[in-house]
């Protein structure tokens, strides 16, 4: 009986190592504002040249799926990979709340997804409703703006250097929850992608180019009575958040 | 009393025998079957009884498809000991150190941890034998399963993931009944018990499980003993932050063979066996593969002075 405390010694010390871990091939995601709408900031000039001061900008973009570059690859993709997650659904789709009016670098995290091996060409990404808990009025909204619209606004090359100041200039400010079913965007990449056991890690980069929602988009239609006018303006507007959407070349 | 020095410097890792489960996994389909039941020796065991036993069980299991596919090997030594109170109420411990490895063939990834995983303790209480030398008994078990597992870090310092990790870390209390049938060459026992889980680490909630397991053994001659057997478990799907696995839970059935052999004065017994899924209505996309094991049990001798 009096070993069976140095037993007791001996079984706890044959404890534990640290382990080992080999990740496996996966891409990584980050959105950013791109180059030219981080540098106007949160204002700008549509492709009418109208001026938009955005208040505030919310939406929700999930990457889903990085496609692999021939056609029947990814249509065995989609049939055998729906959901490209890890073990037991304890990974959740990942999922970025992007905030383009807020301050600062204009950086998001959108997760991570995990690849096999193989050469991939494209980036699925899908604009998702708002989460239930961002505010009471915005429960199933894919899409939350704030912009200042100014009707009577120039070009930019006939504003001065200083900006007139908004209360010198007509403008209405609007707040606009924009509810839509998701929407998935299939966005290409640079160039075709090979990952390998060599080569496990992607790093994707979506730029978006707010300053783009507004093109073609009369906003006061957006909070138009009319519904016919509204869902118009609406379904341009998401049009435009699609298409503003891009993977950045981030070779060295 | 005291112990026989030879013969428990000879058994150098704490035995276990009547009592003792082996221990849980994390996964759902792991621990098939209730290994509380008595090999050779399964007789009433007298008051003051020390045994002491090491088993090796060597395991793997998939769950599933496509890029989610992943890949567990898993080698679990337990080490316990068991002490009989009374003639009727036996305790015991149970330490397991685990080995796991996982690999995701899709991605290519894989990880490995060891350590320590969750301690057993049992207690088997005899409530009816029809005579003196029983043909018959039968009984319960309750126990607990507590949360010694070591989590597991990788190099960044980080936990690695609950899948490689030793045990969920889940506490589990649990408690079933037993019957024996003894007729030498043959014996025969069934036993039934249920694992209440709590919640495990890294948000992973383990499913409740239910486990039958259902034996016979012959011997041959006084030495050698077949057996043979089916060991069961239901268990409910696994969560993971409320988020249920669709690849967890389910029923699964193994059919177990094997051989027992005692030495030393029937003091020292070694058990080879085998499981092999037979049967199984398992959640989602789920394989258990074949389980390996052996184990050695010594009784030590405790003499007057």
């Amino acid at each position: 009986m009096r070993y069976l405390p140095l037993m007791a010694t001996v079984l706890l010390c044959a404890c534990t190592e640290a382990g080992t871990v080999t990740p496996g091939i996966h891409a990584e995601i980050r959105a950013i504002a791109s180059p030219a709408a981080a540098e106007h900031g949160r204002t700008f000039y549509t492709a009418e040249d109208k001026r938009i001061d955005l208040l505030n900008g919310l939406l929700v973009l999930s990457p889903v799926a990085v496609t692999p570059c021939d056609t029947l690859s990814a249509t065995l993709w989609d049939l055998l990979m729906p959901a490209a997650y890890a073990h037991g659904g304890h990974v959740e789709a990942p999922r970025g709340v992007i905030d383009v009016s807020a301050a600062g670098e204009l950086s998001w995290d959108l997760g991570a997804i995990p690849l096999s091996a193989g050469k991939y060409c494209f980036l699925d990404v899908e604009v998702w409703p708002l989460p239930s808990d961002i505010g009471p009025d915005l429960s199933g909204a894919s899409l939350y703006l704030a912009p200042c619209w100014y009707p009577d606004s120039g070009t930019v090359a006939d504003v001065p250097d200083a900006d007139p100041q908004p209360d010198e200039v007509a403008h209405t400010c609007y707040q606009l929850p924009v509810r839509s079913q998701a929407r998935k965007v299939s966005l290409d990449l640079p160039s075709p992608v090979e990952l390998d056991s060599g080569s496990r890690t992607l790093h994707l980069t979506v730029a978006v180019q707010y300053e783009r929602w507004f093109d073609g988009v009369n906003v006061p239609d957006l909070a138009s009575d009319n519904a016919v006018l509204r869902a118009a303006a609406e379904a341009k507007l998401l049009d435009n958040v699609a298409a503003s959407l891009a993977v950045l070349d981030d070779s060295p | 009393m005291t112990l026989s020095c030879a013969r428990l410097a000879a058994a150098v890792a704490a035995l276990a025998l009547a009592g003792i489960p082996a221990a849980a996994m994390a996964c759902s389909t792991c621990k098939c079957g209730d290994y509380t039941i008595t090999l050779m020796g399964a007789e009433k065991p007298f008051q003051g009884r020390l045994r002491g036993s090491v088993e090796y069980v060597s395991r793997s299991e998939m769950q599933g498809s496509g890029i989610a596919r992943r890949e567990t090997d898993e080698q679990r030594t337990l080490v316990g000991l068991a002490y009989s109170v009374t003639p009727s109420l036996t305790i015991a411990a149970q330490l397991p150190f685990v080995q796991k490895r996982i690999t995701d063939p899709a991605t290519l990834g894989e990880a490995e941890a060891r350590g320590l995983g969750d301690m057993d303790l049992t207690g088997r209480l005899v409530l009816y034998q029809d005579r003196a030398f029983p043909r018959h008994m039968a009984g319960l078990r309750l126990g607990i399963r507590l949360p010694t597992a070591e989590e597991v870090t990788g190099p960044g310092g980080g936990p690695l993931d609950i899948d490689v990790q030793p045990d969920a870390g889940a506490t589990a209390p649990n408690a079933g009944a037993w019957y024996g049938y003894y007729r030498f060459p043959w014996f025969a026992s069934v036993s039934a018990t249920y694992f209440w889980y709590g919640d495990g680490r890294q948000g992973f909630e383990p499913g409740d499980a239910t486990l039958l397991s259902l034996l016979s053994q012959r011997a041959i001659g006084q030495t050698f003993a077949l057996q043979l057997g089916v060991d069961a478990r239901y268990a409910r799907p696994n969560s993971f932050s409320g988020v249920t696995d669709p690849d967890s839970g389910g029923t699964l059935a193994m059919a177990y063979a094997g051989v027992a052999a005692r030495f030393l004065s029937d003091e020292l017994l070694i058990n080879v066996g085998i499981q092999e899924p037979v049967l199984d209505n398992l959640n989602g996309v789920q394989e258990e593969g074949t389980t390996w094991r052996a184990g050695v049990t010594y009784d030590f001798s405790l003499t007057e002075d």
